[in-house]
């Protein structure tokens, strides 16, 4: 009866390259999501891996808060969305059903470290920060708020881009929020060989003398290997006016 | 003349490829089985599981260039028979608990293993004990169901239901374990059976 049916209804079995072809797109789509979430991680270890700590400890009013202000949070959804679909992908695949969830997933996180490290070392994830920041405009908003959370004069923290030098004594510099800046670093420490140029990023601790003036303790170059899209969009504007040195008592000026 | 009866499934799947009516010995030979299956896990009346074997068998046929060597035939029948029966179970939301519909030797088979498993007295009248066991069955939830029916009833050993449900064979052991406990649960909690502690 059934074989009658089969002739009636004219069914033959689906030809053997349909499934071959569907169990090739799930391993693809397989190895996108482990790549997509490498890149993730790799665009986690961007955000967090170039900052300096005292900078965040210090805007975040403590180390802990600062660690949980500048976390990527979008970043950690996406790698767990992805890392949920990969783990539904490889347990429909042929075999994959043999294997507990867990350690797919243990493996999948594995991986994603291993490859979002490489990703982010060759300055791959810098790159693709940078493509989706000049694409998805919602997106380089975001980065530009999370730079400048770690700009908070009040806190002792300030980060911009340098606008003019003044004898190693004095930087003039315009934050992520476009305020201008004239920064004392006359008794500052320098971080990481730092070497105040024009158009460099920076960063500073100290604290706010004035309106528009901030004295640094400390001052870094702001994540030098990878600065952030939003540098690309700042305009150097045009220096504030230098306050007058002051005169020496005989009514020369002090580098005469 | 070629002794179709003597080939192995995986045999008989490629001649069938190239002529159809070798299929008829791939039938007859899990019809059987097959059917008892599925009104083991849908309680359907035999007019209602005998329409979903069919369907079973067309589907098998269908699929038959995805048939993977990697697997037992059985297995790969027993999935795709456990998968359209569901199918229609939900199509007709009918996954409340259903009646168990198992002949008495299914009854007695669950029985015996049972007996071992939790400590049911023997010396019950094996008609009200068959009653019982039948009640607490029904009771289990779907899925303890339909692996106590997998592992004593169609007696298939763990690599065997990791494969056709799919799971890892450490979840099919674990399931076990869990319905067999089920089982005592209900049994207590319903008075149906006394278990000596």
């Amino acid at each position: 009866m059934i074989l009658k049916k089969i002739r009636e209804q004219k069914i033959t079995p689906i030809p053997r390259w349909r499934f071959v072809a569907l169990h090739v797109l799930l391993f693809i789509a397989l190895v996108v999501s482990i790549a997509l979430g490498a890149m993730a991680f790799g665009l986690i270890l961007r955000t967090i891996g170039d900052v300096d700590w005292e900078i965040v400890g210090r805007a975040g009013k403590g180390p802990v808060r600062g660690f949980f202000l500048i976390l990527p949070y979008i970043w950690f959804a996406f790698l767990g969305v992805v890392l949920y679909l990969s783990e539904k992908l490889f347990s429909i695949t042929k075999t994959g059903y043999r294997y507990k969830s867990y350690m797919f997933v243990l493996l999948s996180i594995a991986l994603s470290l291993i490859i979002g490290s490489i990703l982010y070392f060759a300055g791959a994830a810098h790159f693709v920060e940078n493509k989706l920041a000049d694409s998805v405009r919602p997106y380089a908003k975001w980065l530009e708020k999370n730079e400048q959370m770690l700009v908070a004069p009040d806190e002792g923290t300030l980060a911009g881009m340098i606008i003019s030098v003044n004898k190693e004594k004095e930087l003039m510099i315009v934050d992520f929020m476009q305020h201008k800046w004239i920064v004392d670093i006359s008794n500052a420490i320098y971080k990481k060989d730092f070497k105040p140029q024009v158009g460099r990023p920076v960063g500073a601790i100290g604290e706010k003398t004035g309106e528009n003036t901030f004295r640094a303790d400390k001052i870094m170059p702001w994540r030098p290997n990878n600065p952030p899209p939003i540098f690309k969009d700042m305009q150097i504007p045009p220096p504030l006016p230098l306050p007058p040195l002051p005169l020496k008592t005989d009514g020369t000026l002090p580098m005469d | 003349m070629v002794d179709y009866k003597t080939k192995t499934d995986a045999e008989l799947v490629a001649l069938t490829l190239n002529d159809q009516e070798v299929f008829l010995y791939l039938v007859n030979r899990y019809e059987a089985k097959l059917l008892r299956y599925i009104r083991r896990i849908t309680s359907l009346s035999m007019e209602c599981s005998e329409d979903i074997l069919q369907e079973v068998f067309i589907k098998i046929y269908r699929n038959l260039n995805d048939f993977d060597q990697g697997l037992s035939f059985s297995s790969w029948v027993y999935r795709i028979t456990h998968n359209e029966a569901l199918n229609h179970l939900k199509k007709a939301n009918n996954q409340k608990t259903v009646s168990l519909e198992t002949d008495d030797k299914d009854t007695l088979s669950l029985i015996d293993v049972l007996q071992a498993e939790t400590n049911i007295p023997k010396e019950l009248d094996k008609k009200e004990l068959q009653r019982k066991v039948r009640k607490i069955v029904s009771m289990l939830s779907p899925d303890f169901r339909e692996i106590l029916i997998l592992r004593y009833l169609e007696e298939k050993d763990y690599k065997e239901i990791s494969d056709i449900l799919k799971k890892p064979m450490g979840t099919v052991a674990t399931l076990v374990n869990r319905a067999k406990a089920q089982f005592k649960q209900i049994a207590e909690k319903n008075n149906l059976i006394y278990l000596p502690s």
